[in-house]
């Protein structure tokens, strides 16, 4: 570059300078021209005899002086001949240049080493909004967001030192908006070699990185989702490769994502604690991988060693053709529904076992009074029978006793049944001071497993001062729970559309607290209403009649009592009385 | 024989009382075996199958023993206690149940009933029970008798001597009444010697011990 510069110093001196010197040859040679002339018309011998005799050497450096200047002039204007034409086709290239910049579809700054700007492109002024008079002489900071300036500001050092550097930035037009631009700046080296001046040329990056953020965002709340659902979830290759799991998932066994990723499934820590389990998982994951959902429920340790019962379940997820690309493993922890099923399950039976208890003593006892009054006709006939015979004189042998006998009979077959409804009927009495507000609610919530979807509802009227009753809590409750199935049965054949059960409660006098069950129901009929508690008497279809009778027993074995409202005009009220716990 | 049914030594016995058991029970059998056991005995026994039947039949003068189931339908036995001691009929009670809880038994118990003998009670039983409500039955005629005897008594005694022996029996002495009712002692003395022989009592004590019998009953 710098050979060639000086190679063109001659032409540059010769066009710029050659017309003087030629003039001044010319000038030094026709001073001396007049002694040319002379030679030439006064002296003889031919001109060349005369310009070459030694006696005047002034002639051939006249003419030397004029033949220089000849060539000198030539040379001269092909000179500036020259330059005039690499002036006009660098004018050319810098027009084209103009355009070129202009036309730019992105923002084109020059600016010096300090940062100002010394040329924008047409862009930017129609873009930004900006007066070319407002950004020239500026700080190209000056029109960039706080934080871009401080991306700016960190990457000036590494464009002066390498000679290009790129970075995100925020324009801000002149109304305030901004545009997301990709920068990139290039140095512009000048003779000396240094940087004093850079290109930046800005792209308008708005939609790009809008679309980018986007996609951020989807998967950013993908994982949200992905990581805090209560499920726990996870992604298999076909072959039974962990791909994914969530943070659920791997806070259940405290590991992290690296240690389980990678691994066969089976070989993990969730599944570890049972051989048996390894076993059905990896069968299951061949049967899923054949496209099939494959569900399971398993007992599982979680970190902290305790058991949870998780409903698994792995779902295959097909590719077009219908094969099995990957394969989902779920988990729900269905511990705490098992265990209110375990429990429902559990009340149930000691619903049924109360309830067989008391059909029992019920059943002992009516059984009991039954036979015991025909055993005692038969006591009070046999006494007769041994009193007439007493009057007797002639007997057969032993005949007074075996009337004796058979009266004696009669009377131990009394004392078998007493025993028989006593052994029966004792049960396991705990009789407690129990409140009556959470003897109600476990009464709804019990019955409320099967008024689901039934649209009957159980209300109960909480009393603010809590009444306290002395009974064996459960026993109250059965007799409770019967009410208001009760209740609700016969809401249901009615048809009544909306049933309403109310339970209440309120002091009644002496130290009872009496507990009522009201319904909107078809109410007790008339007939009904008399023979309503004796055993074996029933308006269902596949009731046993025990019951109300049983209830009855119960209440009134804690010295209560049990009755219904025969004055109440719409539906059926049960008045449940109690002695208080004072 | 290890035992004999009917031979009971008891008040009864001696007196000259009409043994008269109402038995209330809607069992037939029972009604029909008990009451053929207890006249072979000696009783004369009438039977109910409710006890709105008996309320029906009976009235304030009757006397003697009932014999009450507990368990009927309709009144129970309770209730048909609770309801003769309303109206002042005064019998004895003996409750006769199919199965008696302590419950039961207490309020039979509290509310004046002799006895209550679970079914199927032996007949000694039943006749151990009779005999002792009859003895009561007695005890209570010849009570009534007593009263009857110190009503008339009391009411033979002039206003005069109703004064006089009401003062006495109060502490005070002959001169007292003398000088408060403004007569002569001799008169005292005459009132009271002839209200104390028209009360039958033989000394103070005894005249006080009467007198305390009338207010007691409520004639004074």
């Amino acid at each position: 570059m710098t050979q060639q510069q000086a190679s063109w110093l001659i032409p540059k001196f010769a066009s710029r300078y050659g017309y003087i010197i030629t003039g001044v040859l010319f000038g030094v040679g026709f001073v001396f021209f007049d002694a040319l002339i002379d030679v030439m018309i006064f002296n003889e011998g031919t001109l060349s005899e005369q310009l070459l005799h030694p006696s005047r050497p002034e002639l051939l450096m006249r003419l030397s002086f004029l033949v220089l200047a000849c060539a000198f002039g030539a040379y001269a204007f092909y000179a500036s001949r020259r330059e005039q034409a690499a002036l006009e086709d660098a004018r050319d290239a810098e027009s084209r240049l103009e355009v070129l910049f202009d036309s730019a579809a992105e923002f084109i700054f020059l600016i010096d080493a300090e940062g100002v700007i010394l040329r924008a492109n047409k862009i930017v002024f129609e873009e930004s909004g900006y007066a070319r008079s407002e950004m020239i002489g500026n700080h190209i900071k000056t029109y960039f967001t706080p934080d871009s300036r401080q991306v700016c500001e960190c990457n000036f050092p590494g464009l002066r030192e390498h000679g290009y550097n790129r970075a995100d930035i925020e324009f801000v037009r002149k109304d305030g908006s901004i545009i997301n631009m990709e920068c990139s700046a290039t140095a512009v080296e000048d003779v000396q070699g240094q940087y004093n001046s850079f290109l930046i040329v800005q792209r308008d990056v708005t939609e790009r990185l809008g679309a980018a953020r986007r996609l951020e965002d989807s998967e950013r709340r993908f994982r949200a989702i992905f990581n805090s659902t209560y499920q726990f979830i996870g992604l298999l290759d076909p072959q039974g490769t962990l791909l994914e799991a969530n943070q659920t998932a791997l806070d259940f066994i405290g590991c992290s994502n690296h240690e389980v990723v990678g691994k066969r499934f089976w070989e993990t820590p969730w599944w570890q604690h049972s051989t048996s389990l390894q076993t059905r998982l990896k069968d299951s994951i061949a049967e899923a991988a054949q496209g099939k959902l494959v569900r399971f429920e398993g007992v599982h340790v979680n970190s902290t060693g305790q058991k949870l019962v998780i409903d698994f379940s792995l779902k295959p997820v097909l590719d077009e053709n219908g094969k099995t690309v990957m394969i989902i493993p779920e988990g729900r922890d269905i511990s705490e529904r098992k265990l209110a099923e375990e429990k429902y399950r559990q009340m149930q039976q000691e619903f049924a076992h109360v309830m067989r208890l008391s059909t029992m003593g019920e059943m002992a006892t009516s059984m009991a009074h039954e036979l015991n009054q025909p055993l005692t006709a038969l006591t009070g006939y046999c006494g007769t029978a041994l009193q007439l015979a007493r009057q007797q004189t002639s007997l057969p042998e032993g005949y007074l006793d075996i009337l004796e006998r058979a009266s004696e009979q009669a009377h131990r077959a009394g004392v078998v049944i007493r025993h028989l409804r006593d052994f029966v009927s004792k049960g396991k009495n705990e009789m407690t001071c129990v409140a009556l507000n959470n003897l109600v609610d476990g009464v709804i919530d019990f019955v409320d497993w099967e008024l689901r979807d039934s649209g009957i509802e159980v209300v109960f009227h909480r009393q603010s001062d809590a009444h306290e009753v002395f009974a064996d809590k459960v026993q109250i409750e059965q007799v409770l729970i019967n009410l208001v199935r009760n209740s609700v049965e016969a809401i249901r054949e009615s048809g009544i559309s909306q049933g309403k059960v109310e339970i209440s409660s309120r002091v009644a006098a002496a130290n009872m607290i009496e507990l009522r069950v009201a319904d909107n129901g078809p109410g007790v009929s008339s007939e009904m209403a008399g023979v309503l508690f004796d055993p074996y008497r029933t308006s269902k279809e596949q009731g046993m009649g025990m019951g109300l009778s049983i209830s009855r027993s119960i209440v009134e074995a804690h010295n209560g009592s049990l009755w219904v409202d025969k004055e109440r005009q719409q539906g059926a009220l049960f008045c449940m009385q109690l002695p208080g716990c004072d | 024989m290890r035992y004999s049914v009917c031979n009971f030594r008891d008040v009864t016995e001696t007196m000259p009382i009409k043994k008269q058991v109402y038995l209330v029970d809607d069992d037939a059998a029972i009604c029909d075996a008990l009451s053929m056991f207890l006249e072979s005995c000696g009783y004369q026994v009438e039977t109910f199958s409710s006890a709105e039947d008996f309320l029906a039949a009976a009235d304030a003068a009757i006397n003697g023993v009932m014999l009450l189931d507990q368990r009927m339908t309709g009144m129970t036995g309770l209730e048909l206690q609770a309801e003769l001691d309303k109206r002042a009929i005064g019998l004895q009670i003996i409750f006769i149940s199919g199965h008696a809880d302590v419950r039961m038994s207490v309020q039979a118990i509290k509310a004046g009933a002799i006895n209550l003998l679970e079914k199927p009670f032996t007949n000694e039983e039943l006749l151990r029970s009779l005999t002792e409500a009859f003895s009561l039955v007695i005890e209570k005629q010849l009570q009534h008798e007593r009263f009857d005897q110190l009503r008339q008594s009391f009411c033979s005694l002039t206003e005069r001597e109703k004064e006089v022996i009401e003062h006495v029996v109060a502490g005070h002495s002959n001169r007292q009444l003398a000088e408060r009712m403004g007569v002569s002692d001799r008169t005292i003395e005459v009132h009271r010697a002839r209200g104390m022989k028209k009360m039958g009592a033989t000394s103070l004590p005894d005249l006080v011990r009467k007198y305390a019998q009338c207010q007691q009953i409520g004639i004074t």
